[in-house]
């Protein structure tokens, strides 16, 4: 007994030995952290992100949300959130303290209110665009809620007739061109210019349809052709702009190869894909069961950085890629504890926060960088800043915590290069399996090589032959001069 | 005379019809050397996969298996000598089962050359420069099949077009024979299958 009394003792002791930040390591989040290897296999990595704060307007003045299903986050960190159950807006401040509420607003004298609203965008004179489904319309309201216009049904020679304007999603750019995504509509975002005049559809997805189904059409008879599937292009189901004023789109297109695009002012994708692995989120995934298939993004969200989140609606998990299209890291999950979903909707950059907001359980959940999060976004940002040095000082502590973490090999190595410590680099581009520039390093470091051995090379590449020729001439004479003794004996 | 005989492969390779006229009427081959030619073209395979320069090595080295190498060189080559000599017994081929084989392993000789000359170039080479190295390993492949292609109508005493014939047959041939292979095992599968429940059953039923 008395032992057993002292081991209690012991191990007390050795537990508050322990400094309490290590204990919590591993705490405590309902999901698990993994990324995607070079060789395309899920590898256990450190959790980037972790639930802080729940935010479902309980005890507060402005009372429970209901199924919300949008949120808008300012550059100076005014947090919108479209409270659709209620048909309100919910405004806070970046300690998620409530600043106002917006439910109803003065339109020609008549007090009017919105219906089931699924978009909101607040522009930089804070000037609030919300998507008012219901009613058909897009609402523009000044920050005191004062109604400035309303933007209703295009009317124009491209647009079908039958065509119904149903706004889900809507985004302003600094020119005051205005981009809705309409529910139903696959010929693209519908665009306004600053007039709110209807000026076009732009980027719109390309029809895709599998061989065999197509090969059908062609041997169907009209009157079986007009009874199939239509061929329609995948309607966007959201999106978010840039600083630059490029436009981040995710689409609802099962098993997509680019669920994520980067339109510019045309509509073309541009977005880049120099990472290790397309851009559509989970690679390894069930194909049958719940949840099977791949991740089916419903929102996406862009920082100042380039860097990027999107938000699988299937899986509940959050994918983030830098500008380069690396994948980053992966959050979250569905479950039914704190830092998981139901129906997560909506997400948004709140400095480094994230803000996922949850349809299904009618809140919103604030996650704050780990260490490991925040090294990698500090990494990011200064590589995107131009400061690769920095930036390769924080690869290197990313990479005390993760020494899978290729990226951050890359990271490094393009610093080293900077600095032409080309054989350096060299190896570290080997460990992040990145070709491209680990040929550029090789390059530089052979002809450093071959300038210092100069003098080497050049004596090789005379004297082996010299001295070959010189060899078989002196045994060729030997020979005769043997051959004359002979004689001569 | 020895010197000679491992000089041999490489005359081969560049004098391709009195080569191998020489192979089979001036008994110039040796079998053991071809087999050997094929287990050296079977290791530089293996070190190809596992050493081969950064930029043009894409191998997983956590799935790398050498015995794969077996699977993909030392069986398909006894798989064609095998079907070409069934086929060309039937079609009149004046070739032996065992000239088969020496043809067939003399013609690989430019890929044991050319590949591990790409193993070692793969190590100092850019990604401007990879199309060369491709260049090269197509090469090689051209010249191998060219020079199967010879040796085999002049084994046979065959014209050009039978000999293309044959060749085509022999594709088949060796489809028939994985298919065969395939059925083999898999009734032996369901055999073994079939005796186990029967041995179960009595099992439980005792």
């Amino acid at each position: 007994m008395h032992i057993l009394k002292k081991l209690i003792f012991a191990v007390v002791v050795i537990c508050l030995w322990i400094p309490p930040d290590i204990l919590s390591v591993s705490a405590s989040v309902p999901y698990h952290g993994y990324n995607y290897s070079y060789w395309e296999q899920a590898v256990p990595a450190a959790i980037p992100y972790q639930p802080n704060q729940i935010i479902d307007g309980r005890d507060t003045e402005y009372g429970l949300l209901r199924a919300p299903e949008d949120i808008f986050v300012t550059d100076n960190g005014f947090i919108y959130i479209l409270d659709s159950g209620n048909d309100r807006i919910v405004i806070l401040n970046e300690h998620f303290e409530f600043i106002r509420e917006i439910d109803q607003f003065a339109n020609a004298g008549v007090t009017d209110t919105f219906s089931q609203p699924q978009g909101i965008f607040v522009t930089e004179n804070n000037h609030i665009f919300v998507a008012d489904t219901n009613n058909q319309r897009i609402v523009e309201l000044t920050a005191d809620a004062e109604f400035i216009r309303e933007i209703t049904r295009p009317d124009a020679d491209v647009i079908r007739a039958g065509f119904e304007f149903y706004p889900t999603k809507v985004a302003v750019d600094k020119a005051g061109r205005i981009y809705a995504i309409g529910r139903g509509v696959f010929d693209g975002l519908i665009e306004f210019d600053s007039d709110g005049v209807f000026t076009g559809f732009t980027g719109a997805n390309r029809v895709t349809f599998n061989p065999i189904d197509y090969l059908w059409r062609v041997i169907a008879t009209r009157e079986q052709r007009s009874r199939m599937a239509l061929f329609i292009p995948i309607e966007f189901n959201n999106l978010a702009l840039d600083q630059s004023g490029f436009i981040y789109t995710t689409n609802s297109e099962l098993n997509s190869n680019t669920p994520i695009q980067r339109l510019n002012p045309t509509g073309e994708d541009v977005i880049r894909r120099e990472g290790y692995h397309p851009l559509v989120g989970d690679l390894e995934f069930a194909h049958i069961g719940d949840q099977s298939g791949g991740s089916f993004f419903v929102d996406i969200t862009v920082n100042d950085y380039g860097m990027y989140s999107a938000l699988d609606g299937k899986r509940g998990r959050i994918f983030s890629y830098d500008e380069d299209g690396n994948l980053l890291y992966i959050f979250g999950g569905i479950g039914n504890q704190e830092g998981t979903f139901r129906t997560p909707v909506a997400i948004d950059y709140l400095a480094d926060k994230l803000l996922v907001l949850d349809k299904g359980y009618s809140r919103l959940t604030v996650f704050d960088p780990t260490q490991f999060g925040y090294l990698v976004n500090q990494a990011v940002m200064h590589y995107n800043l131009g400061d690769d040095d920095l930036s390769a000082q924080y690869w290197q502590d990313v990479l005390r915590l993760n020494a899978n973490y290729e990226i951050a090999y890359i990271g490094i190595g393009k610093a080293l290069l900077m600095e032409g410590e080309n054989k350096a680099a060299m190896t570290y581009f080997d460990n992040g399996h990145n070709r491209f520039y680990y040929s550029k390093a090789y390059k530089r470091y052979r002809q450093e090589v071959l300038r210092e051995h100069f003098g080497l090379m050049m004596g090789l590449v005379l004297l082996v032959p010299a001295s070959y020729f010189g060899f078989k001439i002196v045994k060729r004479r030997r020979k005769k001069v043997k051959q004359i003794a002979k004689r001569a004996v | 005379m020895r010197n000679e005989l491992f000089k041999y492969p490489f005359y081969v390779c560049v004098r391709p019809f009195k080569g191998f006229w020489d192979l089979k009427y001036e008994e110039k081959g040796r079998t053991k050397l071809g087999l050997a030619i094929l287990a050296i073209l079977t290791i530089i395979v293996i070190l190809k996969r596992q050493y081969s320069g950064f930029i043009v090595n894409f191998n997983n080295p956590n799935q790398l298996n050498s015995i794969d190498e077996l699977i993909f060189i030392v069986f398909p080559f006894f798989l064609f000598a095998i079907s070409n000599w069934s086929i060309t017994t039937l079609m009149e081929g004046e070739g032996k089962f065992k000239e088969i084989v020496m043809v067939t392993a003399y013609a690989l000789v430019p890929m044991v050359m050319v590949n591990s000359a790409t193993i070692i170039i793969s190590q100092f080479i850019t990604r401007e420069e990879v199309p060369l190295y491709y260049f090269l390993e197509g090469t090689a492949l051209i010249w191998f099949l060219g020079l199967l292609f010879v040796g085999i109508m002049t084994v046979h005493q065959y014209t050009v077009a039978k000999t293309v014939g044959t060749f085509c047959l022999t594709l088949i041939v060796m489809g028939i024979i994985i298919f065969l292979g395939l059925l083999f095992f898999s009734l032996i599968q369901q055999m073994y299958a079939f005796i186990e429940t029967i041995y179960r059953e009595i099992v439980y039923r005792l």
